[in-house]
């Protein structure tokens, strides 16, 4: 027992010190920027983030620079980003960021005015190849102020639809309006055997479901603010009129619809089993992919439908942007402006799908002939006539509130009156807090 | 029915409902995406794949087991070595007042720390020391989460060995650490394998400070990789059922040839002279 | 030998040394967030500005009029009650018919411990896929039976319960393991006295097997009610704490004040709350633990 306990000991002990050693061999100390020359990269791990990443790299073997990528899922990257530039680490020279976060990172200056690092090259601002609202977006304050990010991604919501089926019903190119959707949607429903539905919506409270419905609320001509927010206007006939007509979708779609989210809506019209959505352009590609769907060719885009007013779509980019701390700023400029010109911007289409924010790319003659491109004049129409989330600092706050509500709307379980009302006072509740409304 | 027959009856199904779970990852991550969704659900498909384990690996999977396995092995070895001497000195000796009873209580309540409290103090300490994307960093946030769990285990099976076994040694002119490393320890090394056991386990499935604490590759552990797989449109469920199974096989190999230690070393008095 | 003595370390002396490591690494890595956790509970921090205000005790009270708070705690009050009660008493149906000895026992023994091996995380997606409304395992089987269309964790009604279904697969081998090595170490004499006496099952259970076993019992509520009270993995995964709110734990809860909102002072007074919560319950335990110690020395 001594002895084969002795050699447990030592093990033991061993063990402790080749762990240590090689754990401490192995980490990159993350020292970010630090004056290292290093660039660090935060980014999300979807296609869009991986596009930003080879690019960087190839930039980085390019100019010799090293270069180092940190990615994380989208529900993770906004408080990796939110850890280091609250805390002033400089662990990350550029980010990726979705737009909504992006009020809240530039009113807390945690990110870098780039007006400078244009003037220095002897632009006055972004290009205006960028479409407008692109640019708008990477302004603060909205559309007026300094720039403080390239636009990076270009995605907007488009309204998808099954053209054989639309086609049927005497819509080739797509329903125009609201009352549209809901007339042919019901048909399709009502026949549809309880595996085929008209229209497909996400009601998972938070950002799914109020990105599904902020769309629908602009169309009936109602918004969530006045135009300097110092007033919650949920309180009219129109917004109620937008949720009641929520309540009608709702009746159309699958059951269970109060869970769903982009990536059910997703499988339900790869499956073939729903005829209409709103959703985002990532997935446009998987539906010309015969190992995915089941509706290859048959998927068509569409504007949002209007109804009092013209249908918007809601702006969702990507910016990219350099924060305040970062020790290497003027490399991740060069780097920026290289990954968003022409041939960075083409690239990322053809390698990864990543719509552009160039209007000259959009419009590229040899991009239109691809086949899996067919959304793009749809979808360059859809961000020409965007509107953003409300540019408050506080959004995604205002955002869980109001996605509570719209969810219990969707699940039945409460009226939209009561919702509204809800919202309402909820939503004057927080933007007190956050000082926007004295 | 004999009761013999209804107790067969009652484990098979209830080792189906636990197994079942666990052939349903792997059956996930060799199913291409249209089988994946098919009705009525199928176990084996007809064209298994092996891409998602092929995108797995050419994103860097070895990276991630190593991280795991070196980060798991080393908070196991280094806790069970701090941790089983603190708790002998719990066992064996009383501190002044009651202050053995608030040390021990004081070590377990770490472990009572909602994740929020610690995370950023966390992080701003742990960047301040340089160590965010280590694996050491990650080797001393674990072992410190682990000393608490390691403490009370081992202090339980020292306090089953009786004191007289060592003062019968002391007599004889031994010291009290010569005592202890003749007679008490080989007495409590089931024990020790039951919370190393536990501890490696443990560290291979945190998830939170993982997340905050590692950035890249450098020294992201499975968990990490495994959530990696929801993007922000999609789950990809292929992929995920792949990094699943990848974390989950190694373990369950090592639980296999260990657990008869496990039972054996969680008896408490099993230490029967 | 007398030189060995005298350098031989002291009782005296070991008792604080070979506790040092210990203590001055939870120091180390306890005393700092806790202090910076008392200082952020006090203060408020401007999501528009990022600056900070001290307000107190204001962040507490306003944890009580929180209605969210409460849900949070409603849920995290049925998720750990629900869940320890069945794991433990499957833990220890299981773990007295895998006492005895029968063909396949240990089979059965070690197939049992494979759940909670598995990273949470890898578990809540398993039952994600199982779970999936449309096309997933669980409504298959039970349309064989003639129900439909089954929510699961999607539905506001039955999300809980499915989560609580999640927890207490993965865990109740946990529960099942500690008692069983308990019961492995109840010595048999008492058992034939009984025998003798003509005792039934029951009345050996209630009366050996149940009282010898108040350590392991004691021990397996205590870790797993720490443990539950905290959860957080298995939920972020899976509902993220939808729908509509109805799985939202307070670590969740904390998590989506903290990180997603900003709100960083708010997070961290729940945070206390919920630890002085786990406080004192576990205190319960422990103290019920320490008085047995003393008993059996």
């Amino acid at each position: 027992m001594k002895r084969s306990l002795r050699y447990l000991i030592v093990l033991v002990f061993s063990l402790a010190l080749v762990g240590v050693a090689f754990a401490s061999g192995g980490g990159e100390q993350a020292g970010g920027g630090g004056g290292t020359g290093k660039l660090v990269l935060a980014t999300n791990n979807a296609p869009e983030g991986n596009g930003i990443a080879q690019a960087l790299r190839q930039w980085g073997q390019m100019k010799g620079i090293k270069v180092e990528v940190v990615a994380a899922p989208y529900s993770n990257i906004y408080e990796k980003e939110v850890l280091d530039l609250s805390q002033k680490t400089g662990l990350y020279d550029i980010v990726l960021l979705d737009d909504p976060w992006f009020t809240q990172f530039a009113e807390n200056k945690w990110l870098t005015n780039l007006t400078p690092y244009f003037v220095a090259i002897g632009q006055g601002g972004l290009s205006s190849d960028f479409i407008d609202k692109s640019t708008a977006v990477c302004k603060y304050p909205y559309a007026t102020g300094l720039i403080y990010a390239f636009p990076a991604v270009g995605n907007a919501q488009m309204f998808f639809y099954r053209k054989d089926i639309l086609a049927q019903y005497g819509m080739p190119n797509g329903p125009r309006t609201w009352d549209d959707v809901y007339t042919v949607g019901k048909k399709v429903s009502d026949s549809g055997g309880g595996t085929m539905f008209g229209y497909v919506l996400r009601g998972t409270q938070g950002n799914p479901v109020v990105a599904d419905f902020m769309p629908i609320l602009w169309s009936f001509g109602a918004n969530m603010f006045n135009a300097d927010f110092t007033k919650v206007t949920l309180d009219t006939p129109q917004a109620l009129a937008a949720v009641k007509f929520l309540t009608q979708l709702v009746s159309i779609a699958p059951p269970g619809s109060a869970s769903f989210d982009a990536q059910q809506l997703a499988t339900f019209e790869l499956e073939g089993n729903a005829a209409m959505m709103i959703n985002w352009p990532a997935f446009a590609a998987d539906f010309e992919d015969s190992t995915k769907s089941k509706v290859v060719g048959k998927i068509g885009y569409a504007p949002i439908p209007s109804s009092a007013t013209v249908g918007s779509s809601e702006i969702g980019h990507w910016l990219a942007a350099i924060p305040a701390a970062s020790k290497n700023k003027q490399a991740a400029f060069d780097f920026l402006e290289s990954a968003t010109s022409v041939e960075g911007q083409k690239g990322g289409v053809t390698d990864f799908g990543n719509p552009p924010t160039r209007k000259s790319v959009f419009t590229d003659p040899q991009l239109l002939a691809m086949s899996k491109l067919s959304y793009f004049p749809t979808l360059l129409q859809a961000i020409s006539n965007s509107t953003p989330r409300p540019r408050i600092a506080n959004w995604n706050e205002v955002e869980n509130t109001f996605g509570i509500y719209l969810s219990k709307v969707v699940a039945g379980t409460m009226t939209p009156q009561d919702a509204l009302a809800g919202a309402q006072t909820d939503i004057t509740a927080l933007m007190k807090k956050a000082g926007y409304i004295k | 029915m004999t009761w013999k027959v209804v107790r067969y009856i009652v484990l098979l199904v209830s080792a189906v409902i636990v197994v079942f779970p666990v052939i349903w990852v792997v059956s996930t991550s060799i199913k291409n995406d249209v089988d994946i969704f098919a009705i009525p659900p199928i176990l084996v498909p007809q064209h298994p794949t092996d891409s998602r384990y092929v995108d797995l690996w050419t994103y860097g999977l070895l990276a991630y087991l190593l991280n795991s396995m070196i980060v798991a092995i080393s908070t196991a070895a280094v806790a069970i070595l701090i941790g089983t001497l603190a708790a002998y000195s719990l066992a064996r000796f009383r501190l002044p007042g009651k202050w053995s009873g608030r040390v021990s209580f004081w070590i377990l309540s770490t472990r009572m720390f909602p994740p929020i409290v610690t995370v950023i103090p966390l992080f701003q300490l742990m960047r301040f020391l340089g160590l965010v994307n280590t694996r050491l960093g990650l080797v001393i946030a674990y072992t410190a989460f682990n000393i608490p769990f390691v403490v009370w285990m081992m202090r339980g099976f020292f306090v089953e060995v009786p004191k007289d076994l060592e003062e019968v040694a002391m007599v004889d002119g031994c010291s009290r650490m010569r005592a202890f490393r003749s007679i008490s320890l080989p007495l409590v090394v089931p024990g020790i394998a039951a919370t190393a056991i536990f501890t490696i386990i443990l560290s291979w499935q945190e998830f939170l400070f993982a997340l905050i604490l590692t950035q890249t590759s450098a020294s992201a552990t499975l968990p990490i990789l495994v959530s990696s797989q929801v993007t922000q449109y999609q789950i990809l469920w292929g992929q995920m059922g792949a990094a699943g199974a990848i974390t989950m096989v190694p373990v369950l190999i090592f639980a296999f040839s260990v657990q008869r230690y496990l039972v054996r070393g969680m008896s408490f008095g099993a230490i029967k002279g | 030998m007398a030189l060995r003595q005298r350098f031989a370390l002291t009782d005296e002396t070991l008792k604080y040394l070979l506790l040092a490591p210990t203590i001055v690494l939870l120091l180390v890595l306890t005393i700092y967030p806790l202090v910076f956790a008392v200082a952020a509970a006090l203060q408020t921090v401007n999501v528009r500005t990022g600056a900070r205000s001290f307000v107190g005790l204001g962040n507490f009270i306003n944890i009580f009029r929180d209605q969210l708070f409460w849900n949070a705690l409603k849920n995290t009050a049925i998720y750990t009650g629900a869940g320890v009660i069945v794991e433990f008493v499957l833990g220890m149906a299981f773990a007295l018919i895998l006492t005895e000895k029968f063909l396949a026992r240990n089979v059965f023994r070690t197939i049992f411990l494979t759940p909670m091996m598995l990273p949470p995380i890898v578990v809540a997606i398993v039952f994600k896929i199982i779970y999936m409304q449309q096309y997933g395992v669980s409504n298959w089987l039970l349309a064989l039976v003639g129900i439909k269309g089954m929510l699961w964790e999607a539905g506001p009604a039955t999300a809980l319960f499915s989560l609580i279904l999640v927890d207490i697969w993965e865990w109740t081998p946990f529960m099942f393991l500690i008692l069983l090595a308990g019961m492995q170490s109840i010595p048999t004499d008492p058992y034939e006295a009984a025998k003798v006496d003509g005792a039934t099952w029951f009345q050996e259970f209630r009366h050996i097997t149940f009282p010898l076993l108040t350590p392991a019992v004691l021990i397996a509520l205590l870790l797993r009610l720490m443990d539950t009270l905290r959860i957080f993995d298995q939920v972020f995964v899976m509902t993220g704490g939808g729908p509509a709110n109805a799985t939202e734990t307070l670590s969740l809860y904390v998590y989506q004040v903290g990180f997603r909102f900003f709100n960083v002072g708010y997070a961290t007074a729940m945070s206390f709350i919920l630890l002085i919560l786990t406080t004192v319950i576990s205190n319960f335990f422990i103290s019920r633990l320490q008085a047995e110690e003393v008993f059996t020395q």
